[in-house]
């Protein structure tokens, strides 16, 4: 497998008031082109750190990004900025992360004018284009994020992060803020979208059952580590290590015939 | 026959500043003692509001327009605050999803339970503590007597959500209201504390009016499941009935699409999608709410809202079963 984003022996530490918090301790992945990979945890696990170290927006202490055979960590805030367009992201809440004061047509060419890319017209097109892709009406263009749902704000968040035309999409918990038809729609957006553009997702969630529908594989985080990675059915269906086993057996299927506490069995149920 | 524990009839709030904007259009549910009842539907369909209004915490701006909430046969007094003060806490105990917002920093966690014992019973203050000790220990937390002199920010988000249970158990309840009571904890701990609900349902026979938009946990505890929409009951059955044949088609949407576990199917969309979004209050629509999403709306249901009628709200219920991961 050629990686497209691979990461070597990670670490990246914090001081606090407490003392050091090692929040990442030496974890190294590798995402493909066309793949899903979902980084599952609990909060606190370290997933959100890695995300941030990943997209730069965080040091670490040592290690290794790897976006296409170039190493980022490192690299100058100018040479970090070559690479953005390759890489872009997704947040939970599209309302915090979405200016409230500029129309969706800006916020979604935002991006796009930074680069310097194309004409001014090129770039209007462009987003019009954009807008459709994600299922949002482009003569809404003029309106301000608060006049959409949670879903419409997520579908301009992905519209956005799209524009550049990025290889790799780091998605931090997009759906954990949504009701569960949207979260449908969501996940169903992102998979057409993948399907159609060759997109690789980094997934972060620490939703298991939802990843086990819709990921190729999975990497299963536990205090700053990984602690097991595999295909996302056969994570769920034989769980090696004890963390992924009591998380499985955690999660309340919504089967009533399936007990609490036997997750893995619902498998073959 | 003895009343039942709790019933809402007809239950209608609005808008103070809009005549024409309801949220909640006739809500109907009864509650038996002992039992759990869940409540279930999106952001907006009018799940929390419904509990709010059985505690007399109607947020500001919003107003009853109609309907009866009975407690033990006996009209509960909804729209006055005092009399309202000596039902909550004492006969009814709630649990909401953000334990940190139901504490206060500045107090000891002893001291805020004595303080609902106290509220409502003449004991003295070293009786009420003791008490406080015990329904600490009760509800699973080690060293309740040193966690008694702790304050909040000390407790981890579980052991947190344990302390209010403890608050919301202090004076033997007969109605625990838990508003989405895990929603903000880890998977590991959400089942750690349901399990601690349930155990305190068998234990002191209380019966749980559960909100909640986890299908997941209503599989696993709820008696008795309603489905809400759009500030209507569509759909009221018995747990193992509702997943099995769910005969309204927001219902069978819902559950074609969360996740489950050995679903997918290779070159297909993930996911079953219901189309559309959830129409917002003031949206004037005639009919069924639910109509502009619905695969089976036929003519009449364009034109009358259709009554609950025994089991669902629905023109063209449907019948079918479901089979696991086929999605019909």
């Amino acid at each position: 497998m050629t990686a497209l984003l691979s990461v070597r022996d990670l670490h990246c530490s914090f001081e606090t008031t407490r003392g050091t918090v090692h929040a990442v301790r030496g974890v190294s992945l590798d995402l493909a082109p066309g793949e899903t990979l979902a980084l599952v945890g609990e909060s606190g696990c370290g997933k959100t750190t890695l995300a941030r170290c990943i997209l730069g927006l965080q040091k670490p202490d040592s290690g290794e990004i790897r976006l296409g055979g170039d190493n980022l960590v490192g690299l100058s805030r100018r040479e970090a900025r070559r690479y953005r367009p390759r890489m872009q992201c997704v947040f939970q809440d599209p309302f915090s992360s979405l200016n409230p004061r500029r129309r969706v047509e800006d916020l979604i060419r935002e991006p796009l004018d930074v680069q310097g890319i194309g004409t001014p017209a090129e770039r209007r097109r462009k987003t019009s284009e954009l807008m459709e892709r994600v299922g949002l009406r482009p003569d809404w263009g003029r309106r301000f994020p608060h006049e959409f749902s949670g879903g419409q704000r997520q579908r301009i968040g992905i519209a956005r992060a799209l524009s550049l035309r990025p290889s790799v999409l780091i998605c931090d918990e997009p759906v954990s803020a949504l009701d569960v038809s949207v979260q449908a729609q969501i996940i169903n957006l992102l998979w057409e979208l993948q399907r159609d553009m060759g997109l690789s997702y980094l997934f972060i969630t620490h939703d298991l059952m939802l990843v086990e529908n819709f990921a190729d594989r999975v990497a299963m985080m536990y205090q700053g580590r990984i602690v097991e990675e595999g295909p996302a059915q056969e994570i769920w269906r034989n769980p090696q290590h004890a963390f992924t086993q009591s998380l499985i057996d955690a999660i309340p299927i919504p089967d009533p015939n399936v007990p609490m506490g036997s997750g893995r069995a619902a498998f073959s149920a | 026959m003895a009343a039942p524990l709790l019933e809402i009839d007809d239950l209608r709030v609005g808008i103070r500043s809009n005549a024409a904007a309801e949220i909640l259009r006739g809500v109907s549910l009864t509650i038996e003692r002992g039992e759990t009842l869940a409540v279930v539907g999106e952001s907006g369909c009018g799940k929390s509001l419904t509990s709010l209004s059985v505690m007399g915490l109607l947020p500001d701006g919003l107003e009853k327009r109609g309907g009866t909430i009975r407690f033990e046969g006996a009209i509960l007094p909804i729209t006055d605050n005092e009399a309202m003060r000596r039902i909550r806490g004492r006969r009814i105990g709630m649990v909401f999803q953000e334990p940190m917002a139901a504490l206060n920093p500045v107090f000891t966690i002893g001291d805020q339970v004595a303080e609902v014992i106290l509220e409502h019973e003449a004991v003295s203050r070293a009786d009420a503590m003791a008490r406080v000790v015990d329904l600490l220990a009760r509800v699973g937390l080690p060293d309740p007597a040193q966690i008694a002199r702790e304050h909040p920010h000390r407790l981890s988000g579980g052991q947190r959500q344990r302390v209010v249970i403890a608050m919301a158990l202090a004076c033997r309840p007969d109605l625990l209201i838990a508003d989405e009571p895990t929603t903000a904890l880890d998977v590991t701990v959400q089942a750690q504390i349901m399990r601690l609900l349930q155990e305190l349902q068998r234990d002191l026979g209380i019966a749980i009016l559960l909100i909640t938009h986890n299908l997941g946990l209503v599989a696993q505890v709820a008696d008795r499941v309603a489905v809400m929409y759009a500030g209507r009951k569509v759909e009221e059955a018995a747990t193992a009935g509702l997943f099995a044949a769910p005969q309204h088609p927001y219902t069978r949407g819902l559950l074609a699409a969360t996740p489950r576990p050995g679903r997918r199917r290779a070159g297909e969309p993930p996911l079953t999608e219901i189309p559309g979004v959830v129409p917002s209050v003031t949206e004037l629509l005639s009919g069924c709410r639910f109509r502009p999403r619905c695969a089976f709306a036929g003519d009449v249901c364009a034109s009358v809202d259709p009554a609950f009628g025994g089991r669902v709200a629905c023109h063209f219920p449907q019948t079918v079963e479901l089979v696991p991961g086929v999605v019909t």
